[in-house]
């Protein structure tokens, strides 16, 4: 981050309607200097080495193969830049994809659907968010995610409150201890007391940072054991 | 005119010859049954009459069958010759000098006759360097003897069961020169050690025969040969003790003789039945020992260059594309012309060449097995060709299929879903610009009624083809599945790695079809495994749940199993389904794993 607060963002984008949509709302962004808009994922890789932004903003899908560059890339950037902070941006509603971006750590990433960029406060929260090395899930994903566990009828979330569900798929967001307090106007002890209890009734071990919680709850709610693989 | 109608005349031609002969054959048997009916020179006339009568049947009947499979061959008439001939001999039953003299010459020609077939079987003349000159000495050493007897002997030889007067007979008719009881003696004799001698050299070249011979003619003469030997031997024995003594040999030899006469037809055509049989339980077993795998050119041409006993046989196939023959590697090849050494089996199927055997011309002998057991050849390779290109076909329906599915989510993702997302943006940035009223709140319909398009385009999108299957490979796919479930579900994946594309998507949608079988039949409680795995070039899955279950019979195909089934036949692998009510359900399938492609398109 530069000194005066100010996240410096590169773009890889091969649409041209969404790469100009993204420009102009970063370019009106407060507290956010968009240093340059790529089409593809060579370009961007040669942007990075040569700005060393805060954060890369990428499409996942882009030439050549149109397959999954960003994650490659993300994965990439984590031996060689693992200060730089990425939010990959794509189409699918795909938990799957969410959990190959964790796949190489949770710290510094985020997943955003597209269409979360028409809520500037969400693309923020998310820039903001990696750049300070924690991790962001759309909360479109999350929905969806916690949807189907809670049609489960015999799936551990079943024994969760509703209170707690609610703080589950906030702690899957991101979002700090102190925000959850925020929104729900709980204090921040009550917040951590349903933390535990959420942990212990899904059979979590204790985990201190932000990321390391995402990555259980991602893991956990995209159906795969919470120790990881 | 047709080949076709050609063949088709020549077999209606030839029906009736074998007709014709038969009628013949049972207008001789009566005549041999009525010279005999009341003859004093045999004891049991009527019982022996009917015998001979029968005898004569047996000839005529078995020689014309053979006839009747095997008209390329002169063996059935041949076969149908030896009761004719017969015929004659029954003459020796009237009781005058003449006919009787007749009868015994016609018996001696008789022998020479059996000589000429037993030598010759399974053709039709003899065909070594030793059979012919064997055939020839045989025949001279008998005229010669029959003619020295003839003329100086008074009572002729006795002539085995088959005529049987002594001490009735009549007298010789031709005798030319009185001589004393020692010169008819001295040659009796000699006649009946020449008969035995040319018994003796029938039994020899046909073990030698037996012994020599391809695996399949070995099974053709094999049993002419034990015949022969039994036959020959009671034959001799009787001669020998009625020459040698003035009695008539015991009830028991006379029957053995009789019995092992009828035995010769019945061993010539068991015999080549025996061969038609091993052919086709060698093809039999080369079919087995293939198993499930399609035979190849390669593994037919070893088959039969082993069965028909040729190592240097060699299989060319039929190119229609071509209009020429291949060779079992698909190299172009020219069949030899026939020389004394080679030949050329055509095989024709469907009035279209189909297969060539080129092989040594001494299994000419057996055109009719190397027919059958190269048409069977070439049925046997046409339905594997035939099973080859339906398999290509399939595949390249479900490849042709994956393309669309992948081009179709991929004008999607860059086409209306990206100009919706766009839309979305523009709505959010419009309404950032509009102060709150009416329009805003419009503008705020207008964005929810986009997002819910934008989430429906989506999910037609992934339904169309899953991304994530493309780069990340099947487990991670379906545990984004899983992820989305109303029921729970575990993915165990022991290995699988990734596989040909038209490969994954069969079986994603496959375990998609049966996941949502597991959520729709199997009830509230059910929990559903996934498991994948590889063996060798294989993919393996299979999907278990511990619901309700269901009664395959009761159910038939009716809940999806179909294009379940398609879907994984189609990629050339099989599926199995097992379900019994209260027990839960399994699908288990397997799918050739085929070639992933390049690693540069594909995930981490």
């Amino acid at each position: 981050m530069s000194g005066d607060g100010h996240i410096r963002v590169v773009v890889g984008e091969d649409s041209f309607l969404i790469r100009e949509a993204i420009t102009s709302l970063l370019e009106s962004t407060e507290g956010i200097e968009l240093v340059a808009a790529c089409e593809d994922v060579d370009a961007l890789r040669e942007t990075i080495e040569a700005e060393r932004p805060d954060v890369v903003l990428t499409d996942i899908r882009m030439p050549p193969t149109h397959h999954d560059e960003g994650i490659k890339l993300a994965t990439e950037l984590r031996k060689t830049r693992p200060e730089i902070g990425v939010v990959v941006l794509t189409q699918h509603a795909e938990p799957g994809y969410a959990a190959l971006l964790f796949d190489s750590g949770s710290e510094g990433r985020a997943y955003l659907l597209k269409e979360s960029l028409k809520d500037r406060a969400e693309l923020v929260r998310a820039l903001r968010a990696v750049a300070g090395g924690g991790s962001v899930v759309d909360p479109l994903v999350v929905e969806q995610l916690l949807a189907a566990r809670t049609r489960r009828e015999d799936s551990r979330l079943a024994s969760l409150t509703r209170r707690e569900l609610e703080i589950l798929g906030l702690i899957a967001e991101g979002r700090s201890n102190a925000a959850i307090a925020e929104r729900l106007f709980v204090t921040k002890r009550a917040v951590e007391r349903h933390i535990n209890s959420i942990f212990l009734k899904l059979g979590l071990r204790e985990a201190e940072n932000v990321s390391r919680r995402v990555k259980a709850a991602l893991l956990y709610l995209s159906g795969e054991n919470a120790d990881g693989h | 005119m047709s080949t076709h109608a050609a063949a088709a005349e020549a077999l209606e031609r030839r029906s009736s010859q074998v007709l014709a002969l038969t009628l013949a054959g049972a207008a001789v048997s009566c005549c041999v049954i009525w010279l005999g009916w009341s003859s004093p020179l045999i004891s049991h006339p009527h019982a022996a009459s009917i015998i001979r009568g029968l005898f004569v049947a047996t000839y005529v009947g078995a020689g014309a069958y053979a006839w009747s499979r095997r008209p390329s061959s002169q063996i059935g008439p041949l076969i149908a010759g030896a009761g004719f001939v017969y015929a004659f001999v029954a003459l020796a039953a009237v009781d005058a000098p003449l006919p009787y003299t007749v009868g015994r010459v016609a018996l001696a020609v008789e022998v020479l006759y059996f000589a000429f077939l037993f030598v010759s079987f399974p053709r039709d003349r003899p065909s070594t360097r030793v059979e012919r000159p064997f055939v020839a000495a045989a025949a001279g050493a008998t005229i010669v003897v029959w003619t020295v007897t003839l003329a100086l002997v008074e009572t002729l030889p006795s002539g085995g069961p088959l005529i049987d007067c002594k001490p009735n007979c009549p007298s010789n008719a031709l005798q030319v020169v009185e001589t004393p009881d020692r010169v008819t003696s001295a040659l009796g004799g000699l006649a009946t050690a020449f008969t035995l001698l040319i018994a003796v050299g029938v039994i020899t070249l046909l073990s030698r025969k037996a012994a020599s011979a391809t695996l399949i003619r070995r099974r053709v003469v094999v049993p002419l040969l034990y015949v022969s030997i039994v036959f020959v031997a009671t034959f001799a024995t009787y001669s020998l003790v009625s020459q040698l003594s003035d009695h008539q040999p015991s009830a028991g030899l006379r029957v053995a003789g009789v019995v092992g006469a009828f035995a010769v037809p019945l061993a010539l055509l068991y015999g080549q039945l025996r061969g038609r049989l091993f052919a086709a339980a060698s093809l039999w077993r080369t079919m087995g020992r293939a198993g499930d795998r399609p035979v190849t050119p390669g593994q037919m041409e070893h088959f039969l260059a082993e069965t028909l006993g040729d190592p240097s046989l060699q299989l060319l196939i039929w190119s229609a594309e071509r209009g020429a023959y291949d060779d079992v590697g698909g190299q172009p090849v020219e069949p030899p012309e026939p020389s004394a050494s080679r030949s050329v089996t055509r095989i024709v199927q469907a009035e279209a060449p189909s297969l060539a055997l080129v092989h040594d011309a001494e299994l000419d002998d057996d055109v009719e097995a190397v027919r059958g057991l190269g048409a069977a050849a070439a049925t046997l390779l046409e339905n594997v060709t035939l099973v080859q290109e339906l398999q290509a076909s399939r595949a390249r329906i479900v490849d042709s299929a994956e393309q669309e599915r992948h081009r179709l989510e991929r004008d999607l993702h860059d086409g209306a879903q990206q100009r919706l997302t766009n839309i979305q943006l523009k709505l959010a940035r419009a309404r950032e610009h509009v102060p709150d009223g009416e329009l805003r709140a419009e503008l705020a319909e207008l964005a929810a009624e986009a997002a819910t398009a934008a989430a429906e385009l989506r999910a037609l999108a992934h339904g169309i083809y899953p991304a994530l299957l493309h780069d990340a490979g099947l487990a991670p796919a379906l545990r984004s599945v899983a992820s989305s479930a109303t029921i729970p579900i575990q993915i165990v994946d022991r290995g699988a790695e990734r596989a040909q594309a038209g490969t994954e998507l069969a079986i994603y949608f496959c375990v998609l079809e049966a996941l949502q079988n597991v959520v729709k039949h199997a009830g509230p409680e059910a929990v559903a495994v996934v498991t994948l795995s590889r063996a060798d070039n294989t993919i393996e899955f299979d999907v278990q749940d511990d619901g309700a279950g269901f009664d395959p019979a009761a159910q038939g195909d009716g809940i999806g199993l179909v294009s379940m089934r398609d879907r994984i036949g189609a990629a050339g692998g099989t599926l199995e389904i097992r379900s019994s009510p209260g027990t839960g359900t399994t699908v288990r399938g397997s799918v050739p794993a085929g070639d992933p492609g390049p690693e540069s398109d594909r995930a981490l």
